[in-house]
Parts: structure tokens; sequence; C-alpha cells
């Protein structure tokens, strides 16, 4: 897709039926996986100026394994639902106007940040509290959406049955390595054959949102006003979302009593689910969620390889040092070697926006 | 003979970004970008420095690991299979032939891809098999090479990555 004005202009005013002014366009910085541009535009006979979200594939090939119409897809089930999300506004392939698909959805005022969330000063404790507890409740709602009803069950792989869940995961997993890999990997077979070993049973089988958590999410003060970044959504066991949730759960010890963590907001969650989500499941999707890191890492590394000049740099970098810290990180919790330390994982989700 | 390191080079690009170039930029995904080439820069002078010797290494650890699977496949009267193939392959190296990183790493990525497919295999066997202390034995070795191998990746990227600063 070309993001330039002018090219916009024509784009939307086709789109549109009716002429667009284009006001600003600018790539959104964050995020990895895929290009979003935030588009400003008026349309004809209005004052009001809106901002539409657009997203593609990264030129070279995205670093998730599934398809950007599978997470246009959510957006548009969910926004039949309880869901907060942004409503998507349309699917784009039409080889005249852009060279690889990408879909549009409004935006939601608000922000990523949550100015204080990271600032170490116990004044923050009660903020950390509450953010955590309001995406504990809407966590709730999507592990309570009718997947079924909405036809989840024909896009995604759905286990059998709740013992099921945990195998899934595992067989999706190595399903995509085979499908991406440039090189096999020793260590994801032995992970994939430990895990099967171990595979927790599931409280209930939900739709799961995968990443999720500080950065993945809008908020308008206090509110998760839009849950953004489903393209790891799963039907499964909704301790997945516990394992790929970025800081909000965070562990607070103050005066040697522990105010908050993952056990409680464990606690809290099954207080406004009724879900009974168990803290060594949460542990056991800890190892998805490095397979699925893992996964990642080497298609940005197959793209780096093949498209050197398309590719972008944090696809180069994905390739390196998140596909090495997620690998020692599964040799760990098999207790073969020690873990990565724990500021190196922090690291890997620090931005120069949010620095730690 | 030129009296500049590929390591003076890198280091004197690293700060020209510094001084020239990180200042000039207004946007942030700019500001982001440069933050990465910056760790990704000082990873290839890591890699320069220590990765030739982290490769023999493994070269040498993955054919260690291919005989000792074929040699239990022979044992146990199964077809050797890619183990014995990925072996035969790997010709000994013309040792007046300077060999590149890029070379160690083709040779490397070969063998390790034949032990991928020998450890599937006997993941297979595992149900007929696990019991065997021949079997257990063969799957002990191939999780300490996995340990070692990966071990050994972090000491050419945590000095490269680990505490300094945000990569985007």
């Amino acid at each position: 897709m070309d993001f330039t004005p002018d090219h916009l202009r024509r784009y939307l005013t086709h789109k549109l039926g009716a002429p667009a002014e284009i006001h600003d366009v600018e790539r959104f910085s964050r995020g990895t996986s895929r290009q979003t541009w935030f588009v400003t535009v008026t349309r004809s006979g209005s004052v009001e100026s809106e901002t539409l979200i657009f997203r593609t594939d990264l030129p070279a090939g995205s670093i998730e394994p599934s398809s950007l119409e599978q997470e246009y897809f959510v957006y548009e089930r969910l926004g039949h639902t309880d869901v907060p999300v942004a409503r998507v506004l349309f699917w784009e392939d039409d080889p005249a106007w852009t060279d690889r698909p990408f879909y549009v959805r409004r935006k939601i005022e608000g922000s990523w940040n949550i100015p204080g969330f990271l600032d170490p000063d116990p004044r923050y404790d009660e903020l950390r509290i509450a953010i955590s507890q309001e995406h504990m409740r809407k966590l709730a709602l999507v592990h309570h959406v009718d997947w079924k009803g909405l036809g989840f069950g024909e896009r995604f792989a759905v286990p059998r049955d709740e013992a099921d869940c945990g195998h899934n995961y595992v067989r999706q997993a190595m399903r995509q390595f085979e499908e991406i890999r440039g090189v096999g990997l020793p260590v994801m077979l032995e992970v994939a054959e430990w895990l099967q070993d171990t595979a927790p049973v599931a409280p209930r089988i939900a739709l799961c949102k995968g990443t999720n958590g500080f950065g993945e999410e809008v908020f308008r003060g206090r509110e998760l006003v839009a849950m953004s970044d489903w393209e790891e959504a799963s039907i499964g066991d909704p301790a997945a979302d516990f394992a790929f949730m970025q800081y909000f759960a965070p562990e607070l010890t103050r005066d040697g009593k522990q105010i908050w963590g993952l056990a409680q907001a464990l606690d809290y969650y099954r207080s406004v689910s009724g879900i009974d989500v168990a803290i060594d499941s949460v542990r056991w999707y800890g190892m998805i969620r490095a397979m699925r890191l893992i996964i990642m890492s080497e298609k940005a590394g197959v793209a780096v390889h093949e498209h050197p000049a398309l590719a972008e740099i944090r696809q180069a970098w994905t390739a390196t040092e998140v596909g090495y810290v997620c690998r020692q990180s599964m040799i760990a919790a098999m207790g073969l070697s020690s873990p990565p330390p724990a500021s190196a994982l922090a690291e890997l989700h620090e931005t120069i926006e949010a620095p730690l | 003979m030129i009296t500049v390191t590929t390591t003076d080079l890198l280091n004197t690009i690293d700060a020209a970004l510094v001084q020239y170039v990180e200042p000039s930029l207004g946007d942030i995904g700019g500001r982001s970008a440069l933050a990465t080439v910056r760790h990704l820069l000082h990873f290839v002078q890591v890699r320069i420095e220590r990765e030739g010797q982290v490769l023999l290494d493994d070269i040498a650890a993955l054919k260690s690991t291919l005989t000792e699977v074929s040699s239990y496949h022979r044992s146990t009267g199964d077809d050797a299979g890619a183990a014995a193939e990925a072996l035969d392959a790997a010709a000994a190296p013309d040792a007046t032939k300077y060999r590149s990183l890029n070379d160690l790493a083709i040779e490397a990525r070969a063998l390790r891809e034949a032990l991928y497919k020998a450890l599937a295999r006997l993941q297979a066997l595992r149900a007929t098999r696990g019991d065997n202390p021949q079997y257990k034995a063969l799957r002990a070795t191939i999780r300490a090479y996995i340990v070692r191998q990966i071990e050994q990746e972090g000491e050419i990227v945590a000095p490269a990555f680990f505490g300094r600063g945000p990569r985007r």
C-alpha cells in the first residue's frame, strides 16, 4: 500500500464515495508484527475530521504466523459483542489500489500508555492494582464470548474438550513452526514432547486474546476502552491469556506483605468471571508463549534471509535476541539450565517511549 | 595491511550515529529504528569476534551427536537414515582454505536439520522403545547437545544486548 497523502486521498475518495481530505499520515511506532498507520481524514460535507487505522503486513511478510485476514475476522466478529474493540470498516485487497491486503478500522480515543504505571514509586500501587483489576474484568468478557455462535470454530483450531486444550496449542505451534521454519530447531521437538506429557486440563474452552496487557490495549484514564492486537487469538484455555499478559499482574510487596501479584489477580479474575485458573497452568502456558515467540523469531529470520532489502530492522532483532531468550527460557523451565536474567526478559518489552 | 580493524570501524560507525544521526532525528519511528540499528551493530561486532569458534564447536558437537544417532540405529537394525547421510555429506574441510562465518553457519544448519529429523524419528519410536536404556541414553545425549548449543548462543547474544537500553 502506498501511504502517501495523495494516494490515500484518491483511495478514500473512491472508497467512501465522496471527496476526502487527508490531514495527517503517521506510522505507529510500536508493534513489531505488522504495520499500523493512523490516517486523519475529513469527508466531504463534514467539519469533523476522524482518524482511521490501516493495518497491513510488513513488506517482507508478517512476523505473526496467522493471517491478517484472521485478525480482521476477529475484530469484525467481536464488534457484535460486549468486548471493547474498534469497529472495522472494510477489507481491501484490490491490486488496483494496493500491492498487499490491508483493512481499516476506526480509532478509539485513548492511549496504550498509562502514566505512572511503570513508575516503581509505591504511590502508584493503587493505580497499578486498579488497572490490573480493570484488565481482569475485560479478560472475563473475552472468555465468556459465545465463540461458537460467532463462527470462531470454523476459523480456529478447536480442542476436542477441556483436556485437549493444552495439546491443541502444542499441535498448532508445531504445525506453524513446520510451515515457516528455515531450519529445524531440535529444542522445539524436545519442548513439544515435554509439554504434551504435562499439559493441564482447562477450566473451560474459551476465546483467548493472545498477547495482552500493557502496550496492547487502549486506555482512557483508568478505563480499558479498546482491546487491540488480536493476531494471536485462539480457542482454548483462559490460562493462556495470563501467560501472554504483559505487566498487568505486577508483583507488589510492601513492608514484607504481598499486596498484589498473579495470585491476587487470578483471585480477582475468578470473582468476576467465575473461572478458576490455576497458577501452574499459567506457568505451563508460558512455555507455549515462548514457543510462539520462537516461531515469530524464525519467521522474521526467514524474512530477513530471503528479503534483506525489504525486511524491517525490527525483524532482524526479533530473529536474533528474542529467539535466543525464549530458547533459554524454555530449557530453564524444563529444569535443564538457568533462566535468562529477569532484567533481560523485561528489556524485551522496553521501548524508547517507555524505558524501564 | 589495513590498520583499522572491523571492530574499530563498527565502534566509529556507532559513535557517528550517536553524535550526528541521533540528534537530527525528530520522529519516534526514526529514533526507535536507530536504537535497534545500534544494538544490531554491536551484535555484529560480537559475532565477528566470537562466532567462529562457537560455530566450530557446534559443528563438532553436532557431528559427534549424529554419529551416536547413526550408531544407535545400526545397533538396533534400523536404517541409519538422515544422520548418516548428513555425516557423509559433511566432508572434512580443506584446512588450507579460510572458511567464512557464513560457510560455517551453512554447515552447522545442515547438520542441525539432520539432527532435527533424527530427533523427530526417535520421538516417533518412544512408545515402543521409551524404556530401552540405549534409547534413553541417546535421548539424553541429544538433550545435552541442545542445552549446550543454546548456552553457547547466549555467549554471543547476552554481551551484545543485555543491559544496553531499549531495543526499539
